[in-house]
């Protein structure tokens, strides 16, 4: 597991990175890397927003804190590209809850998304041992 | 194709059936909020604190909301009907004669140019197309240059103009044909298929 100062280390790369390459917006980056967070929980099992957010935190040994105002949008657009549905249900506080689940697109997005965040990030772990 | 129809659908849900998105919206926030509020509880914080701290926690929940509408990808059409709705009442008539003249001259300017488009400012599809001209006859009763079949032979025959010269015709007149000669679309379909072939291999 990373530590904390390495991961910021990480994305503060990743934001320099992004001013020079052809990806428009560094936010589109750190957009995207959300999106393959987000896909990942949910291939595990349907589950709703905060369980999302609260999976990620636990996962990532509390490093990565998603709050509702990038986790929602992000949600949301996901939904509207299909590769993840919603449906309401009771949650296990026996409360209606949305629930999000990964649509068979959506396995092929993440499967597409991972290999891609493989790639780069060992293109920055080369690069940061050669350095 | 499925993935289409679904995003198609969700698209008519939030234009068509807002106020039912939007409640629905509130209530995955409210869900978003008690949770935290619950978190906060189990960590040991009196209920008003919990409170307030999950609402700071959270942070400006508002503007969350829009920004799920924008990934929805409708709030310009929905910006429009009020827009347009703000207008009407306001002037009807500089409205309706605004928003008509808008949309006729769009709409003209469109269907002009995709007529255009294709007949006067795209090559044909073919190599050196520069060099592809239609020979024949012209005559007020017919549009296109034409040509009487018995001539074509020997037009193909003795001109020294073109490299090549084929014809097509919209009846068979085989039977008119010099022996040994193939059939009109026969040449026709050799020379195109040549001018693909070298379309083709120009690439």
């Amino acid at each position: 597991m990373l530590s904390s100062s390495q991961t910021t280390g990480v994305l503060s790369i990743l934001v320099s990175v992004t001013e020079v390459s052809d990806v428009t917006k560094p936010k589109d980056l750190v957009q995207g890397t959300l999106d393959l967070l987000i896909l990942k929980t949910l291939a595990l099992q349907p589950m709703h927003g905060w369980a999302v957010a609260q999976r990620i935190r636990q996962i990532s040994g509390e490093v990565l804190r998603v709050g509702q105002s990038a986790l929602y949008p992000a949600l949301h657009k996901l939904e509207q590209q299909a590769w993840i549905r919603s449906e309401w249900k009771l949650s296990e506080t026996n409360r209606r809850a949305k629930y999000y689940s990964l649509t068979r697109a959506g396995r092929k997005a993440l499967a597409d998304e991972a290999e891609n965040w493989e790639r780069l990030a060992a293109a920055i772990s080369a690069l940061v041992r050669a350095v | 194709m499925s993935r289409w129809v679904t995003r198609i659908r969700l698209a008519v849900r939030s234009l068509f059936h807002r106020p039912q998105v939007d409640r629905e919206l509130d209530e995955e926030f409210q869900y978003h909020l008690e949770r935290q509020i619950e978190d906060n509880l189990h960590r040991g914080l009196a209920l008003e604190e919990a409170r307030y701290a999950a609402m700071r926690e959270m942070g400006p929940i508002a503007k969350s909301k829009e920004e799920c509408r924008d990934a929805r990808r409708v709030n310009w059409i929905q910006d429009f009907v009020q827009d347009l709705h703000f207008g009407l009442r306001k002037s009807a008539g500089f409205t309706t004669v605004a928003v008509l003249t808008l949309a006729l001259g769009i709409g003209v300017a469109t269907a002009m140019l995709s007529i255009i488009d294709p007949v006067l400012f795209r090559p044909l599809p073919y190599a050196n197309s520069d060099r592809l001209v239609s020979v024949g006859f012209k005559h007020a009763v017919e549009p296109f240059e034409f040509m009487f079949g018995k001539f074509y032979p020997d037009w193909s025959d003795h001109q020294t103009v073109f490299t090549e010269m084929t014809a097509q015709s919209a009846v068979s007149w085989k039977s008119r044909h010099p022996p040994g000669r193939p059939s009109v679309s026969v040449e026709v379909i050799a020379l195109i298929r040549k001018k693909i072939g070298e379309h083709e291999q120009g690439r």
